[in-house]
């Protein structure tokens, strides 16, 4: 068996590789299909990685640097797939582009940045320490930038511009936050100097909790603005909608989740260092109603088709923080409504993306028919918003369903209300919106075609598909335990 | 000594906070900030428990980036995009400059109530954090002028460096270069960003990015 170390450098070796190589070949087609191959392997490697895991149980490697316990590599395989999905799409997306509408320079570029975008997104998941965690966050806000402004109009650099300022600034209040937890460690009494998310939870209980509590405040604002939080969500719609829609999709199936995937980690050893009182989960219930709340008054309001979905993410992260606030059967829900809306969110936008390039625009008034268009990814969209909305028997159903129980027993009723109001008003909106784009009758005359879809991007659908609906009906056991095992450790923290 | 020296260095970074809040001058604002810069990064020479190598590694580093790279990267790009002056900004010179006033003079009391406190952070070195964040935070919103919102952020990571630095000890030297690059590579593409927004707005104004609403 491989060491973990090997298969970290191999890893990151072959995104290096990737991006460089793809930066340099001159062949269009070879540039677009570096990514997809990349984010298989990565795929496959992270695999020996859960081998190990399931053998050995949780493991650090490089001098305790990088860890690795059910939790990251729940988030490794939503970061890997997700990709790998997305990357097979960016495929499609762009193979039928000429040189004069997409320069074959800027496609060395996109896709050398968008495998560095990967690699530090699995830095973040990857990272034990709190400074190297924060360093590979704002990594990806640089990066991922200039994926955001590649139509190359005033209104992309608009959206970068906002995406750049908002996060860097969210993300220094996460440094001070990062700064304000190793004080708390600073001043342990046993004079150990410590950084690591392990050690922090091993300690936990000596550290300072009204300072940790503090800390804790920065910390959800920081990288709470990275994965959406109302009233610090500004960037979002602004960056989704200019943003190309592969770039729109890992965005809102991975980018948010990996943010929000550091506040899971940090949320146990405040709640240890602040003698198990609910003040942390009540920062997140805030943050999380706030979402909701702006979500609901938000999206009956858009006529963007890719605004629709960038407010839908702002209303399901914000449901995910809720039940990481409940806590209990609240943080299984949440973890489970993690996987189902990057499943479902990106599969809309990848849909979206191939209507907006059939219809030529991004305004829902104007896509009409979709179904009679294009079946394919009409019948995506349809079944994705449907999944969104939580439509039963869907994925989704179900995991709202466990996370609306969790805030039932967890007794906060005022955000239960604020749930139950703000999903139906939500359902209602969006429902009238995908009805219209999907039943009505098209104005203009469309051919019913999907033009050039590849066989592995219809088995993608097909796949994405099933999820939404089989995990809605059924959860295999295994699966369950996996998720048990990384909601326990959102529970009692990482190495407990 | 020490302690005299903190207080001067802290005055220092007070008075550059004040000046870059009164000028409208881009040029100025961007040696401003470099002179803050330069100042910070002798901050870390008055911790005696750093190693001494983490220390003058750390030392020499920031002042080259932040006295050195950052303001000839941005004096460049204002050359290349001609423009000299923030001419209306949201809220004018002097309220700025009464904000900063107060701000500074206020943080001095209101960090005694922190929790930090009590720790390793002298209470000077607090209040001196707790303003330059207010700051940078009210540069970055109270400025049309890109490049001004770019010296705010630059301020508010000051803030960062000036609160870090007390903590440095207990952090691998690998975390404190990792934080200076991405402060490197941050400002690079703002400045990029900066580059295109001039290129299609022919200003760099703020206010021209308000086609994209709600």
């Amino acid at each position: 068996m491989m060491s973990p170390t090997a298969i970290f450098i191999i890893m990151f070796v072959i995104f290096a590789a990737g991006a460089i190589y793809s930066y340099s070949t001159p062949k269009r087609r070879t540039v677009l299909a570096i990514p997809a191959f990349s984010s298989l392997m990565a795929t496959l490697f992270s695999v020996i990685w859960s081998v190990i895991l399931y053998k050995n149980g949780s493991f650090t490697f490089i001098h305790g640097t990088f860890l690795i316990d059910t939790l990251s590599i729940f988030h490794i395989f939503l970061v890997n797939i997700m990709f790998a999905a997305a990357s097979s799409y960016l495929y499609d997306y762009f193979i039928n582009e000429n040189e004069e509408e997409v320069s074959t320079k800027y496609l060395q570029q996109f896709t050398a940045l968008w495998q560095v975008f990967q690699a530090m997104l699995l830095l973040v998941v990857l990272s034990n320490n709190i400074g190297l965690t924060w360093i590979a966050l704002e990594l990806t806000t640089l990066i991922s930038a200039f994926l955001i402004y590649s139509n190359h109009d005033s209104l992309s650099i608009e959206a970068m511009w906002k995406y750049l300022l908002v996060c860097s600034v969210g993300i220094s209040l996460a440094f001070l936050g990062t700064i304000f937890v190793i004080s708390a460690a600073h001043a342990l009494p046993s004079g150990d100097t410590i950084y690591t998310f392990t050690e922090l939870q091993a300690h936990a209980s000596d550290l300072n909790g009204s300072l940790m509590l503090f800390a804790f405040i920065f910390l959800v604002i920081g990288y709470g603005t990275k994965s959406g939080f109302a009233p610090m969500h500004t960037w979002l719609p602004d960056a989704h909608s200019q943003a190309p829609s592969p770039v729109s999709a890992v965005f809102s199936g991975v980018m948010l989740n990996c943010a929000l995937f550091v506040i899971m980690r940090y949320l146990p050893i405040v709640k240890a260092a602040d003698h198990d009182s609910v003040h942390a989960n009540l920062i997140l219930l805030f943050f999380g109603s706030t979402s909701l709340i702006i979500a609901v008054v938000f999206t009956p309001i858009q006529k963007d088709i890719k605004r629709l979905l960038a407010y839908c993410s702002v209303e399901h992260l914000g449901l995910v923080a809720i039940g990481l606030g409940v806590g209990g059967v609240g943080i299984f829900a949440a973890l489970l409504h993690t996987i189902n809306h990057s499943f479902a969110k990106i599969l809309a936008f990848f849909s979206a993306g191939a209507l907006i390039k059939k219809y030529n625009t991004r305004n829902m008034d104007e896509i009409r028919g979709v179904l009679k268009s294009c079946p394919l990814w009409g019948s995506a969209f349809l079944f994705a918003m449907f999944a969104l909305i939580g439509i039963a028997p869907s994925s989704l159903f179900l995991s709202e369903f466990l996370l609306i129980k969790g805030t039932f027993y967890s007794g906060h009723y005022i955000v239960l209300g604020i749930i139950l109001v703000g999903l139906i008003i939500i359902f209602a909106s969006i429902l009238k919106f995908v009805l219209e784009m999907v039943f009505a009758k098209s104005t203009s005359e469309k051919k019913a075609t999907d033009e050039n879809v590849s066989l592995f991007n219809r088995l993608i659908v097909f796949l994405f598909i099933a999820e939404l609906i089989i995990f809605g009906l059924w959860l295999p056991e295994p699966l369950q335990h996996f998720i048990q095992s990384a909601a326990h450790i959102i529970q009692k923290g990482a190495g407990q | 000594m020490k302690e005299n020296l903190l207080i001067w260095v802290s005055l220092m970074i007070v008075l550059s906070n004040i000046y870059l809040l009164g000028t409208s001058r881009l040029g100025a604002m961007i040696k401003a900030v470099a002179f803050q810069g330069v100042f910070l990064s002798v901050l870390p020479l008055l911790f005696p428990h750093i190693k001494l190598e983490h220390i003058l590694i750390l030392s020499l580093l920031s002042v080259f980036v932040k006295g050195y790279i950052i303001p000839n990267f941005l004096a460049r790009l204002i050359r290349d995009v001609s423009v000299k002056r923030e001419l209306n900004p949201y809220v004018g010179y002097f309220v700025s400059v009464f904000f900063g006033l107060i701000v500074s003079f206020l943080s001095l009391f209101a960090v005694r109530k922190l929790p930090f406190y009590v720790h390793v952070v002298s209470p000077v070195h607090a209040a001196t954090a707790m303003a330059s964040i207010l700051i940078g935070a009210f540069l970055i919103a109270s400025r049309r002028n890109v490049l001004a919102q770019i010296v705010g952020f630059l301020v508010f990571e000051n803030a960062g460096f000036i609160l870090g630095i007390s903590v440095a000890a207990s952090q691998p030297l690998f975390i404190e270069l990792g934080v200076l690059f991405d402060l490197v590579a941050g400002v690079v593409i703002m400045g990029t960003a900066m580059k295109f927004i001039h290129h299609h707005f022919n200003n760099i104004n703020v206010s021209s990015l308000e086609r994209l609403s709600r």
